[in-house]
């Protein structure tokens, strides 16, 4: 009964743990159980505070018997990316160039999740500092597809997708800097919410691109993702996203970018008829639905590139001169690039990216909601991997380089593995973002369907 | 954007903005990363060349 509780919302569970129905201690017990038996074929976890986490679980127990106030995550456990700090847990950036050292506070976003009650019991596997993967000379090995172990999870918040995606968790803190929370939740079948720029502080969160880093949840529904949001928002950026969750989306007027995708000959097959399933599906709801010429899909590519190459190698120049030999290939390689521009350059990326801000904010005055592919495919094997780093299409950079927020979530299946429909709101309009999302999944069954595990939880109550 | 052969001299002068900002990198690195770092550079001033068509 436990297991299967794990496997409802983070509402219902709060609610289970508010009415006695479990104890937050049984509730710790049965994720961690799970965690055990299906991690060690997937692969998310870098580190486990199972004793720290049960030890919170006692202390949320009670706290809930004293009847005292409690947060909306109340006892409710979540993992977070290893380059975000967490008090009392170790942090390698996924390098041999970090020294694991225990944070001695939380990030912010981890600290206001705590606040609302949630317990951080664990550390999940990055790619080297959120920068490329999957590559084998790092601390710990690339986490695998729980849909199909041979194949990748896509990254850089690689374990945080495997871990949702796997059931290990409802839910799980990424970073994203060119789709890094919405790419491997996309090809991990889960919701990945890349929230509007600076709605989340970044304060404890490793650095890859000041412009372009933002912090979000991949959870395993959109009411899961938009409670975590809610709870570690900064309130005066963004309002709450869970707010429309449920309202009739019927009138709400939604742009399709389908040349981004129907032109790309590297689509796979099966996408664009999914997205256009996916659209249709959103038209019966009552949206009403128009084709949206967007700017050139490569102008954002480039700038987002010229922007994060530069400041990736700005933050990294020091260490690299110091131990250039413990970051792995791939990750020195992909950071060296950022020394041929010139600060004309950069200025030239950031002048672009202010006009296609501009451009995209107009689009937004005629359209509520724009939708498109999050990836061009799905997730890719291994094997493709092994002569290093490759290039995998994705429609995810642009609202990076324009700060929009942006949601993916699963809307059809090709090889057995899962899509992504990714759609887009005005600045600060997350909480538009989730009704809709929120509604296409209700009038679906993807987000019902989940990786075969031979290994259910059964615990006796 | 398609890729072309690096030239002696782009090799050479990517080997200087390297040593200039204070990394000594292994040759075969350098030669690695040379293609990545040239297609950086070609969509900056791709950027460039459409952002005067815009004002234009």
């Amino acid at each position: 009964m436990t297991g299967d509780l794990l496997d409802r919302p983070l509402r219902d569970q709060a609610a289970s743990l508010r009415s006695g129905e479990i104890g937050c201690e049984e509730l710790m017990r049965a994720a961690l159980d799970r965690i055990a038996r299906r991690d060690p074929a997937i692969g998310a976890f870098v580190h486990l505070d199972a004793q720290s986490s049960l030890a919170a679980a006692a202390c949320a127990q009670k706290t809930l018997g004293a009847g005292e106030a409690t947060g909306p995550l109340h006892g409710l456990p979540f993992g977070v990316k290893d380059i975000i700090d967490v008090a009392g847990q170790p942090g390698t950036c996924g390098s041999h160039a970090v020294d694991p050292a225990v944070a001695d506070r939380d990030a912010r976003a981890v600290a206001r999740l705590r606040t609302a009650g949630a317990i951080p019991l664990g550390k999940l596997a990055t790619y080297e500092f959120a920068l490329t993967g999957p590559a084998w000379d790092q601390p710990h090995p690339p986490p695998r597809n729980p849909w199909k172990a041979d194949h990748i999870t896509g990254g850089s918040s690689s374990g945080s997708a495997a871990a949702v995606a796997g059931g290990l968790l409802r839910a799980a803190l990424g970073t994203d800097t060119g789709g890094s929370v919405r790419s491997p939740a996309s090809y991990c079948g889960a919701v990945g919410l890349k929230p509007t720029r600076d709605a989340v502080s970044r304060d404890g969160v490793f650095p890859l691109s000041e412009t372009l880093d933002t912090i979000g949840p991949i959870a395993a529904c959109v009411a899961d993702a938009a409670l975590l949001f809610d709870a570690m928002r900064e309130e005066s950026a963004t309002p709450e996203a869970s707010r429309l969750m449920g309202r009739d989306p019927a009138g709400l007027r939604l742009g399709f970018a389908r040349d981004w995708i129907a032109e790309d000959p590297s689509a796979d097959a099966a996408l664009v008829p999914a997205l256009d399933d996916a659209v249709g599906v959103l038209s019966g709801l009552g949206l009403g639905i128009e084709l949206t010429a967007l700017p050139d899909y490569d102008l954002f590519e480039a700038t987002g590139s010229v922007i994060l190459q530069h400041e990736a190698l700005t933050v990294h120049a020091g260490r690299l001169g110091k131990r250039y030999s413990d970051y792995g290939r791939d990750a020195r390689l992909n950071l060296l690039t950022g020394a041929a521009l010139t600060a004309e350059d950069v200025d030239t990326a950031r002048d672009m990216a202010s006009r296609l801000t501009r451009r995209i904010d107009h689009v937004f005055a005629q359209v509520d909601i724009l939708a498109t592919a999050t990836t061009l495919g799905t997730a890719p094997p291994f094997s493709a991997f092994e002569e290093g780093a490759v290039w995998t299409p994705m429609r995810t950079f642009p609202f990076n380089v324009t700060g929009h927020p942006a949601i993916t979530l699963p809307c059809g299946w090709s090889g057995g593995l899962p899509l992504g429909l990714q759609l887009m709101a005005k600045h600060g309009d997350e909480a538009r973002l989730c009704q809709v999302a929120h509604a296409f999944e209700q009038a679906t069954d993807h987000a019902a369907r989940h990786p075969f595990f031979a290994d259910p939880v059964e615990i006796a109550d | 954007m398609a890729e072309y052969a690096p030239s002696s001299a782009d090799a050479a002068a990517f080997g200087k903005v390297l040593k200039d900002i204070g990394l000594t990198v292994p040759l075969d690195d350098r030669e690695a990363a040379l293609p990545g770092a040239l297609r950086l550079r070609r969509q900056a001033r791709w950027l460039r060349e459409e952002l005067d068509r815009d004002d234009r």
